[in-house]
């Protein structure tokens, strides 16, 4: 007879405990796969609300007036546009999220307006690119803002004009109580235009890695490897800003250090006792296999061959709860990120490998110490 | 006759329990022996050894000119599968087998040969039962089949009647009576007098010593 066939016969057989040790290995692969659809739609959202934070990170000219950047919220002075290019190459930094702004006061239709013109995302050399962490905005477009839009009678789809050029208006952008509302954004190289500053920028914002530990000071970092690269200016850390999205980060990697490894133990003590009472339940079986002449390696076959049957089927059943649980409850958990929840199919290679992996190692112990021990003390009292 | 098995001043302790203390016997080819005493006094734990299913705490076991009692494990399962046949009193049948299944489960054992000892034992039309579906006689009619399919040199019974009616109890001797008539030989544990009358040697343990071969 073979292995397969005796496994299925006792599968069978004892189609009530196989159902309860199919169920918690099920329940136990289930909560893995659901747990790791959880967590990275957990990251994936924190990710989107850490970067509508927005960015932490001022690099301007270093000669800047101080006085007169704070007051004014934008810096008189300018650097070439390739400084963008420059600490974007420079690759090994700190930084991220990389656009290069010119900001200058204009007048609209008599009224004083901020024209802000900026550059696509740049990734520093080798860095994944991300999704950006602001609105792209098109060359010969403006997104202008509401209180300018209500003074000027600017609408979407009409123009608007700056300086000696009409623009096509892109957006009227929401009422946000902040300068926003008097400021036109256009792409960089019409701002330049408008401004007479073609190829100056005035500012690079950006975000600081959170690679950063939390014994290391941010700023000096940023400052030393800023000025390697880019001398002829000067970085402004936005702590509170970047303190509050670290520590949104941080929140997660610790939730997740904690809970992921208690579930994980959980599930392999719910495995490990039934594996256990499994061999328990059968002792009689493995004194009577030895009494017959069978070695120790057929009875192993045998229960751990058990053991990767529930566990492949186990795997399998699992991936598809853990996943229809994950799908239905994570679309309401993370509203923001809610279209990013989908199938993770390499979870399904992973389940089907590693949960009968894992209920042959819970077996194992108990399925060989059974059979090392003298067949007489298995087969029990006569 | 030469001695399939000898048991030479054997000492069995289950911690502080001493189930066997001081025993020597041996068993010829071609023996019916019956061991019998009061519950308690050694009897299984006796053909436990015989058989190679437990190792003495002193003393030595030799079973077909083997030392069962220092060999490794793999040699004495070797030895139990090609000479050795068990009869249980319990059964200990694989509930989840067919009773064809559980007598081919015999590693020496082939599906006719199985076929063949079933139906000498009149369990033909019990070939694609489980042992839960059979009377407490028939599971012993099975276990019976298959300590004998694989044709042994000797069976090691215990209590092989213990839990059968008189009627099952002779069926089961007449089988017995049957493999040793044919040259086989049969070591058995019993409480019953009629079942230790049909062996031509009685091993009487008391205490966990041989107080009687006669």
């Amino acid at each position: 007879m073979t292995v397969l066939r005796w496994i299925v016969a006792e599968l069978r057989f004892r189609s009530v405990g196989t159902a309860v040790a199919l169920f918690g290995i099920v329940i136990a692969s289930a909560v893995a796969v659901a747990l790791t659809l959880f967590e990275d739609g957990f990251e994936r959202e924190t990710r989107r609300i850490v970067r509508d934070i927005g960015f932490n990170v001022r690099i301007i000219p270093k000669e800047t007036d101080l006085d007169r950047f704070y007051l004014e919220g934008y810096s008189e002075l300018t650097i070439p546009e390739d400084a963008v290019h420059r600490l974007a190459a420079a690759g090994d930094i700190s930084y991220n999220h990389l656009v290069a702004t010119l900001k200058k006061k204009l007048t609209v239709t008599d009224k004083t307006v901020f024209l802000l013109g900026v550059s696509p995302t740049y990734f520093p050399k080798g860095r994944k690119k991300k999704s950006p962490m602001m609105f792209a905005v098109e060359p010969g477009t403006a997104h202008v803002g509401s209180r300018i839009a209500e003074a000027s009678g600017a609408t979407k789809g009409g123009t608007i004009t700056l300086g000696a050029e009409s623009f096509r208006v892109a957006r009227v952008m929401p009422k946000t109580s902040t300068p926003d509302d008097v400021t036109i954004y256009t792409h960089l190289a019409d701002a330049q235009r408008v401004l007479s500053l073609e190829g100056r920028i005035n500012e690079i914002k950006a975000i600081d890695c959170l690679c950063l530990t939390a014994d290391e000071n941010p700023a000096a970092i940023l400052e030393r490897e800023l000025a390697a690269v880019l001398p002829e200016a000067r970085v402004f850390h936005l702590s509170t800003m970047a303190d509050a999205r670290a520590r949104q980060r941080q929140t997660v990697e610790e939730l997740a250090a904690v809970l992921v490894p208690m579930v994980a133990l959980a599930a392999c003590l719910m495995v490990a006792v039934l594996a256990f009472i499994n061999v328990r339940d059968r002792r009689s079986e493995i004194g009577v296999l030895r009494a017959l002449g069978y070695g120790g390696g057929r009875v192993l076959a045998l229960f751990l061959g058990k053991a990767t049957v529930l566990g492949v089927i186990g795997g399998g059943l699992g991936f598809a709860l853990g996943t229809t649980i994950a799908l239905s409850y994570g679309q309401t958990l993370f509203e923001l990120t809610a279209k990013a929840m989908k199938t993770d199919w390499s979870l399904l290679g992973w389940s089907l490998l590693l949960t009968p992996m894992f209920a042959i190692a819970a077996s194992f112990l108990p399925t060989l110490i059974a059979v090392r021990q003298e067949p007489s003390q298995n087969l029990g009292p006569q | 006759m030469s001695a399939l098995i000898t048991i030479d001043h054997v000492r069995k302790a289950h911690g502080a329990v001493v189930a066997l203390d001081d025993v020597s016997v041996s068993i010829d080819r071609g023996e019916y022996v019956a061991i019998v005493g009061p519950s308690g006094s050694g009897k299984t734990t006796l053909l436990s050894l015989m058989g190679g299913l437990d190792r003495p705490t002193s003393g030595s076991v030799h079973a077909f000119d083997q030392p069962l009692s220092t060999l490794s494990t793999s040699a004495v399962t070797r030895i139990r599968a090609r000479h050795m046949g068990f009869v249980f009193q319990l059964f200990h049948l694989i509930p989840y087998l067919s009773v064809l299944d559980n007598v081919r489960a015999v590693p020496a054992a082939t599906a006719d040969r199985a076929q063949a000892v079933l139906t000498e034992l009149g369990l033909a039309d019990r070939l694609r039962h489980r042992p839960g579906q059979l009377s407490v006689g028939e599971r012993q009619r099975v276990g019976l089949a298959r300590a004998l399919v694989s044709a042994p040199d000797v069976i090691l019974a215990d209590e092989p009647t213990g839990n059968l009616d008189p009627a099952a109890e002779s069926e089961v001797s007449r089988v017995l009576d049957a493999y040793h008539a044919q040259g086989g030989t049969v070591v058995l544990v019993t409480h019953s007098d009629t079942m230790a009358a049909r062996a031509g040697r009685t091993i009487r343990l008391e205490a966990g010593r041989c107080v009687e071969t006669t």
